[in-house]
């Protein structure tokens, strides 16, 4: 039975696209909202997606492009409020905590996050996450370079530098 | 691979959030949701296609034509009038009433009037007269054959000559003409009938 075949892969997916909704959204509440949303819109495109497979490739680009349509942005800046800047290391010394990550994560856009997740995450070109969040890759290219400036400005100097002298 | 990717990756990767419960009974109510949503709104669109299809059917049915019925029509205008002397010309009616000798024969309804400088001065008629009244004058026969009911009268005080008919199709006429030969009255009068109410 599809609804069978369709609940199984629910449950089966649900700890890594829950994961993934938390990468996206940086808020579990949201990431919640997120996976429910994406499930139902993959309940009504089931039959497709069984014939064409790669249903969990599906969620993720589903997921990401229902984080960032504009109506969303609109609807999660009306419920929200005015976010906090996130907070930068005291002394800039020392191991970054994941908290404090987090909290840098969460105050990127939903574009510049989701280009994070698709980059470091999914391991996807630039072309492939521009045709997802349906934007042009030198766009997802500046997208990614200002995610990660901002990342590394909260950062502590020894870990930055580090990353620096591996990528330099 | 760079230390920002790792780091990124552990944060990612470590279940941060509280544990997330089952989704499936969440999703199935989403899921039912939508599908009564879907099935209201397809409702309401059926009903809304009905409604607009009985309203143009009425809509329809009131906008025809009203079929014709026997009898005089609700309009008041006056049905064309045949067989006038040449030289008369419409003038105001109530005008050309008043400028008669006797305006108070003449009766309520659609009125035209027609004067001239030739052998016929002026010409009264009413079309669906109200009240019909007697006629003032000396009775006359009509010699051309009408399938009205004529009375015609002629006053040679006023030279004028007069005539109330009722015609088959249910409607009335009053006319008046004055000339000053009661030759030329009573011929014009009974061109008029044949004209008209022949």
């Amino acid at each position: 039975m599809d609804a069978d075949e369709f609940e199984t892969f629910v449950r089966d997916s649900a700890p890594a696209l829950r994961r993934y909704a938390r990468a996206v959204t940086a808020d579990p509440d949201q990431a919640e909202e997120l996976l429910q949303q994406t499930y139902v819109r993959m309940a009504t495109a089931w039959h497709r997606l069984l014939a064409e497979g790669g249903p969990l490739a599906y969620a993720k680009v589903t997921m990401v492009r229902l984080h960032v349509s504009r109506l969303r942005t609109i609807v999660r800046r009306a419920r929200l409020a005015p976010a906090a800047p996130p907070s930068v290391a005291a002394d800039g010394i020392g191991r970054v905590d994941d908290g404090q990550l987090r909290r840098l994560l969460a105050g990127l856009s939903p574009l510049q996050r989701a280009v994070l997740v698709m980059t470091y995450l999914d391991d996807l070109d630039d072309d492939s996450i521009a045709a997802a969040i349906g934007r042009r890759p030198a766009t997802v290219r500046s997208l990614r370079q200002r995610a990660l400036g901002t990342v590394r400005a909260g950062l502590p100097i020894t870990r930055v530098r580090a990353e620096r002298e591996v990528a330099g | 691979m760079t230390d920002i990717r790792d780091a990124l990756r552990e944060v990612w990767t470590a279940d941060a959030g509280p544990p997330g419960r089952d989704p499936v009974p969440a999703v199935r109510a989403r899921l039912r949701r939508r599908r009564r949503v879907r099935a209201t709104v397809a409702a309401l669109a059926s009903c809304a296609v009905v409604g607009m299809a009985v309203f143009m059917a009425a809509t329809a049915r009131y906008g025809e034509p009203a079929p014709s019925v026997a009898g005089p029509p609700a309009s008041p205008v006056a049905p064309e009038l045949r067989g006038l002397p040449p030289s008369l010309r419409p003038v105001d009616a109530t005008d050309a009433v008043l400028r008669m000798a006797r305006p108070e024969v003449v009766p309520a309804g659609t009125r035209t009037a027609y004067e001239g400088a030739g052998p016929v001065a002026r010409l009264v008629v009413v079309f669906d007269f109200e009240a019909p009244q007697g006629l003032p004058g000396t009775p006359r026969e009509v010699s051309v054959p009408t399938g009205a009911q004529v009375l015609a009268t002629d006053e040679p005080a006023t030279s004028t000559a007069y005539l109330s008919a009722w015609a088959p199709d249910g409607r009335s006429w009053f006319m008046a003409v004055t000339a000053a030969e009661a030759e030329i009255r009573s011929s014009t009068l009974d061109a008029l009938i044949a004209a008209n109410l022949g």
